[in-house]
């Protein structure tokens, strides 16, 4: 087993969520916590305050230009595989807050969004519910991706080694 | 190129300020407005519910004297005008950290962690004792009041009420309270009743969102827990009047949005028995613990006269009686309650309030349900009126300010001054010389709401 495969294993049985709130009104992140605090059936995900702790990026509120950049850089430093939660109207749409002369972005402009979850207020369970597909998902994703390397590594390899007489092919 | 106001004016500014003072005034609010190339600065003062305005006009790159020489309290208003306008305050710059090998340097925060907001805290401790501080505060509402201007007043309210998860529901109140007395309208008996409901709904879950972080200052983790069961009877009995979690898309010009029938409201009055009931258990629990009552009681004491001058559970713990109900347009005079407050002045009594005022509102709140009178819930309106007016009301930590000028339907100026502006200057002098692990329930005693941050 390698450390990558380690790794995931041991991500698999909790999600550490690392929560931005770029310039809202709390509401998402306080239907989250309740959630978190009532839910009994999704079990094992925490709240971190370090992204290199994090498997998920949580993103609720609206993103200016002064936020954007300091989005981008804790993105980078969430290890891999990590999944990007755009969570309220505003994350995903900029809500009310994104008019004429206000240029604000969605998480969709900033980031490669996994899932969303739109509403103002978004309900808390389905926040946690999609946090964890989120991670399913890019898991998955992934897996599959690896797999794909793994064969063409195996075709790669093969070829090398039915060529017996003149070396190496490629 | 800076500018200065000439001597004669600065003296007759600061003049005018201690003569306020001396008559009893307490600052209200300070707003500023540009005008091609001066900046109008208005200074409202209030003594027994009178309003009094001083209103200047300085250019550009002027330098002002500072209120805070009459007025400590305006710190943060001053801060927020020069931060938005072309303009200077002769305010004196706070000392440098010395550098000294015996000192510990600390900061702590930002706690967005995206913004130098909503506040920065820079220390330094020796043994565990804080010797100086200097604490920064963001912008507050800035960037929302920016955005209102222009716009009319449904789009404005629905901007409003997302201001803040504290107290957005007291903002979007006092927004339309202004629109309505500018536009005269005359809002049905029921829909101010339900309004009232909501409002101290709203008060409550602040009240609760306070003591669950006190608790978790204190280290009381099942105390903490409780105030979680708390928020979820909360939730429910929110779920059961406004079918949503949260207090959003309630209140429209005129009145509310949807009549409430009586059986939610019975539904609602049941929950709210039960929270009496949690909230008097843990209330009796804190007041009978020695360690509690030694560990809140000895800390944060505030003087009576700094006290005088903020607003909030931070005044009444120090005796000064403040009802700011009775200046609210909703029909609080109908119902019967009792503002408590303390003497001591310490973090102990600001706590104990903190359970008083849960207690209060949700009395208030059965009160209101036994006596919601029949009828229409939204009155016909025109919300093309013309007209500024400058109104108070009461939010969960404090007094509300708002300055609100229409000019034909549409918000032409708008100027949102919460409880946090008046105490958070004060809050440099309480943390000096304390521990540190007693900073955090201070600060929580002190109950800012900066969450209305840059949108």
């Amino acid at each position: 087993m390698s450390f990558a495969d380690l790794l995931n294993k041991i991500r698999t049985y909790s999600i550490s969520v690392f929560v931005i709130q770029a310039g809202g009104c709390r509401g998402c992140v306080d239907a989250l916590s309740m959630a978190l605090s009532e839910q009994k059936t999704i079990k094992g995900i925490t709240f971190t305050g370090n992204p290199k702790h994090a498997d998920c990026l949580l993103i609720s509120g609206c993103i200016n230009e002064k936020s954007k950049e300091e989005i981008l850089k804790i993105y980078e430093k969430i290890p891999f595989p990590k999944a990007v939660v755009a969570a309220g109207a505003c994350a995903c749409s900029g809500s009310l807050f994104r008019r004429e002369g206000n240029p604000l972005h969605t998480v969709e402009d900033v980031l490669p969004v996994s899932s969303w979850v739109r509403g103002c207020t978004p309900d808390g369970t389905e926040m946690l519910e999609t946090i964890v597909r989120a991670m399913e998902n890019v898991k998955e994703s992934r897996q599959k991706g690896e797999r794909i390397r793994q064969k063409k590594k195996k075709g790669f390899k093969s070829k090398e080694t039915t060529n017996s007489k003149g070396g190496r092919s490629l | 190129m800076s500018k200065y106001l000439t001597e004669q004016k600065d003296g007759e500014l600061i003049g005018k300020w201690f003569a306020y003072k001396h008559m009893g005034y307490s600052l209200l609010l300070i707003k500023a407005n540009k005008k091609q190339d001066y900046v109008r600065i208005n200074y409202f003062f209030e003594k027994d519910e009178n309003i009094d305005l001083i209103d200047i006009e300085v250019p550009e790159n002027c330098t002002l004297p500072s209120i805070t020489i009459a007025y400590p309290e305006g710190a943060q208003m001053q801060k927020e005008i020069a931060d938005c306008y072309p303009i200077k305050f002769n305010v004196q710059e706070q000392d440098q950290f010395e550098e000294n090998e015996d000192y510990a340097a600390v900061e702590w925060g930002p706690f967005h962690p995206l913004l130098p907001e909503p506040v920065l805290f820079r220390f330094t401790t020796n043994d565990e004792i804080i010797n100086q501080i200097h604490v920064e505060a963001g912008y507050n509402y800035r960037g929302v009041e920016k955005l209102c201007i222009g716009k009319r007043v449904p789009e404005v309210s629905d901007m409003l009420e997302r201001i803040s998860s504290i107290s957005g529901f007291s903002v979007g109140l006092t927004f339309l309270h202004a629109i309505e007395e500018i536009s005269n309208v005359a809002v049905p008996d029921r829909a101010q009743f339900i309004r009232l409901i909501f409002n101290e709904l709203s008060f409550l879950r602040a009240n609760i969102h306070s003591l669950s972080q006190l608790s978790k200052c204190l280290g009381l983790l099942s105390d903490y827990s409780d105030m979680f069961r708390i928020i979820k009877l909360y939730n429910e009995a929110l779920n059961y009047v406004a079918k949503q979690p949260q207090l959003k898309d309630i209140l429209v010009i005129g009145g509310v949005k949807e009549n409430i029938s009586i059986e939610p409201m019975f539904q609602l009055n049941v929950v709210i028995q039960e929270m009496v009931q949690e909230l008097s258990d843990i209330k009796d629990t804190w007041k009978n613990t020695r360690s509690i009552v030694n560990r809140l009681g000895n800390i944060g004491k505030v003087d009576m006269s700094k006290a005088s001058s903020m607003t909030g559970r931070i005044a009444r713990a120090a005796g000064v009686d403040e009802d700011i109900r009775k200046l609210s347009k909703l029909p609080y005079s109908k119902l019967c309650y009792e503002i408590s407050r303390k003497e001591e002045s310490n973090c102990l009594s600001r706590a104990m309030l903190i359970f008083e005022d849960c207690l209060l509102s949700l009395s208030l709140i059965e009160q209101a349900i036994d006596k919601l009178p029949s009828g229409d819930v939204k009155a016909v309106v025109n919300t093309n009126g013309s007209g500024r007016v400058l109104v108070r009301e009461k939010e969960a930590y404090g007094e509300l300010v708002m300055y609100v000028a229409l000019d034909d339907g549409i918000v032409t100026e708008l100027k949102i001054r919460n409880s946090s502006s008046l105490k958070f200057p004060f809050l440099n002098e309480y943390l000096k010389g304390i521990q540190i692990n007693d900073m955090p329930i201070i600060f929580s005693s002190f109950e800012l709401d900066l969450s209305g941050m840059e949108k």
